[in-house]
């Protein structure tokens, strides 16, 4: 079983007659037999009517009548990077006949017949094996432009071989004083002003091999999902690299990665295959991802009033966990979220770069004063959490799931969500980890 | 002869890939999204039955074996503006709970426009 992710794809449309044959069983047979064992996504066979052209071929048949060995045609919608794998064999089976490929975008893609919980899927079967790779020579330059670029965090470097050697994240160039701040940072600052280029540091010389790191937390493509979940949690890392036994890289699991699993799981349900359906018995045989997110939420964040100094968010978001702070009103309703980027989009032009330059080395580890400038508004009073705050706050209902839940943060891209009552008061906090969890704890009900 | 006038107008495919022997509400899935498709807005839909194939649970399904040809792929076609989808989709996202639905663009030559 093979997984498709949601995005761009390719459709490789194959177009052959029905008594075509390929080592002496019917073509078309041969080929779905073909796809299954490469672990494609799917493929459906239809039969046309009649045709000719491309394996078909027209034959007289009694008096005036043509008829038509019948065309078959088959559609197989997958990665690009495995439907190049299974390409050039297909070419060879096939005699005749024609195929085609185009773009198109999967906007849905959901397993059917899972039984239950999917933590015992393997991790070959839910890896990214698109990943883009450098080697140690590759220079530090293009491997920013790279990060900066690409929707991935993590490079793996890698041999001629494809042994997988290090991975550099933005937090090794970080640390190898290759890049100031993370990524997010960067964006946001290009964002309220294209000029604010956040100077590249000397990093003339610097290859991949000297920024890379090496202490690697890798996971094989045979090990379950929940291995995966696990050593995720344990070790605070979104993004485990695939390795063979012999080290080759195979492919890259993310955090998404198997929150999408979760989130497109079916519920267990002896009376519907429905995949969404609510659950409406309680008891411990209801599936993870149909409990409500209040089980997983954290309820030790502590929210920030409107009227809370700039000086103290700062504390606040350099404690926080997600990096995050929740304001309320007085009345404990949740007004606005705030994080780093915010603040640095809030402020104006002139005293962001006292900030980042704070943020820069903090992120070195030498704490510094945040200028004075940036605590003050324009006509000097003190700047708050209610001058800063981000409006645009997506909250989750107590009510939701957790496959809900995963699914807001996906749409959204939200990676903490403020859990609510009705009213709108506060209750905790939940984050991306804090769902993976899910995978994780199935474990003990089982 | 006429000439033909180039008159393409952008439009969208949309292609989803269900088992016939799905339902929605104790009815077939695919009459059901006949049913929503007409509902909101697209002007056309055309149902395809397989004769075999497999999806993301692996398992094969053929009209070869009558054991497994109780539920063959089904694809329901959809061509319609780009605005005519993005208002059918949320619709369609709800009914069909397990299944591929895919979009690529095409052109249309001959039938409606816009």
């Amino acid at each position: 079983m093979a997984l498709l992710r949601q995005g761009k794809a390719q459709a490789l449309t194959i177009y052959l007659g029905e008594s075509d044959q390929w080592q002496g069983t019917s073509l078309y047979i041969a080929m779905i037999h073909y796809l299954r064992e490469q672990g494609c996504a799917g493929a459906t066979v239809t039969r046309a009517i009649t045709g000719y052209g491309g394996g078909v071929r027209l034959r007289e048949q009694g008096g005036l009548h043509l008829s038509s060995d019948a065309p078959i045609v088959i559609q197989v919608i997958d990665q690009p990077e495995r439907l190049q794998r299974v390409l050039p064999h297909l070419q060879e089976m096939l005699n005749g006949g024609l195929i085609t490929l185009n773009e198109v975008e999967v906007l849905k893609y959901t397993h059917a017949r899972l039984r239950g919980f999917p933590a015992k899927l393997q991790v070959r079967q839910v890896m990214e094996t698109a990943v883009t790779t450098v080697d140690e020579t590759t220079p530090v330059s293009s491997v920013i432009a790279l990060l900066l670029r690409a929707p991935f965090r993590t490079l793996p470097v890698v041999d001629r071989q494809q042994k997988l050697l290090g991975l550099i994240g933005t937090a090794d160039l970080i640390q190898a004083n290759a890049l100031p701040v993370r990524r997010g940072m960067i964006r946001a600052m290009q964002q309220v002003d294209a000029q604010a280029i956040v100077e590249p540091l000397p990093h003339n010389d610097l290859r991949a091999t000297d920024v890379m790191n090496t202490q690697l937390r890798t996971i094989g493509p045979e090990q379950t999902i929940r291995e995966a979940a696990r050593l995720m949690l344990e070790s605070g890392v979104r993004r485990l690299p695939v390795v063979s036994q012999q080290g080759i890289l195979l492919g890259m699991l993310t955090r998404s990665d198997l929150l999408q699993v979760i989130m497109t799981s079916p519920v267990m349900s002896a009376q519907s295959s429905s995949a969404t359906q609510q659950l409406q018995q309680t008891g411990p045989h209801i599936d993870a991802q149909a409990q409500p997110v209040t089980v997983y939420m954290r309820t030790d964040h502590t929210p920030v009033r409107e009227d809370m100094p700039l000086s103290e968010i700062i504390d606040a978001l350099l404690i926080s966990p997600w990096k995050r702070v929740v304001v309320i009103d007085e009345q404990q309703h949740v007004s606005g979220i705030i994080s780093d980027v915010d603040v640095l989009q809030r402020l104006q032009a002139e005293v962001r770069p006292g900030l980042m330059a704070f943020l820069i080395n903090w992120a070195r580890g030498k704490p510094g004063r945040l200028p004075t400038g940036a605590l003050r508004g324009p006509t000097g009073q003190p700047r708050l959490a209610k001058d800063v705050m981000n409006l645009d706050v997506v909250t989750i209902s107590e009510m939701a799931t957790v496959q809900e839940t995963i699914e807001l943060m996906m749409t959204t891209g939200k990676k903490v969500l403020p859990v609510v009552d009705r009213e709108n008061h506060l209750l905790g906090v939940v984050g991306r980890s804090d769902l993976l969890q899910t995978l994780v704890e199935g474990e003990e009900a089982r | 002869m006429k000439r033909h006038q180039p008159m393409a107008a952008p439009a969208r495919r949309l292609r989803i890939f269900i088992g016939e022997a799905q339902v929605w509400r104790g009815r077939p899935l695919y009459q059901t999204i006949l049913e929503v498709a007409q509902r909101y807005g697209a002007r056309g839909a055309t149902v395809l039955r397989g004769i075999e194939g497999f999806g993301p649970e692996h398992h094969l399904s053929t009209d070869r074996i009558p054991d497994i040809s109780d539920n063959l792929p089904l694809s329901v076609e959809i061509i319609e503006t780009e605005e005519r989808i993005e208002t059918l989709l949320p619709y369609l996202d709800e009914i069909v709970q397990q299944g591929t639905i895919t979009i690529a663009p095409v052109e249309i030559l001959a039938g409606w426009q816009g």
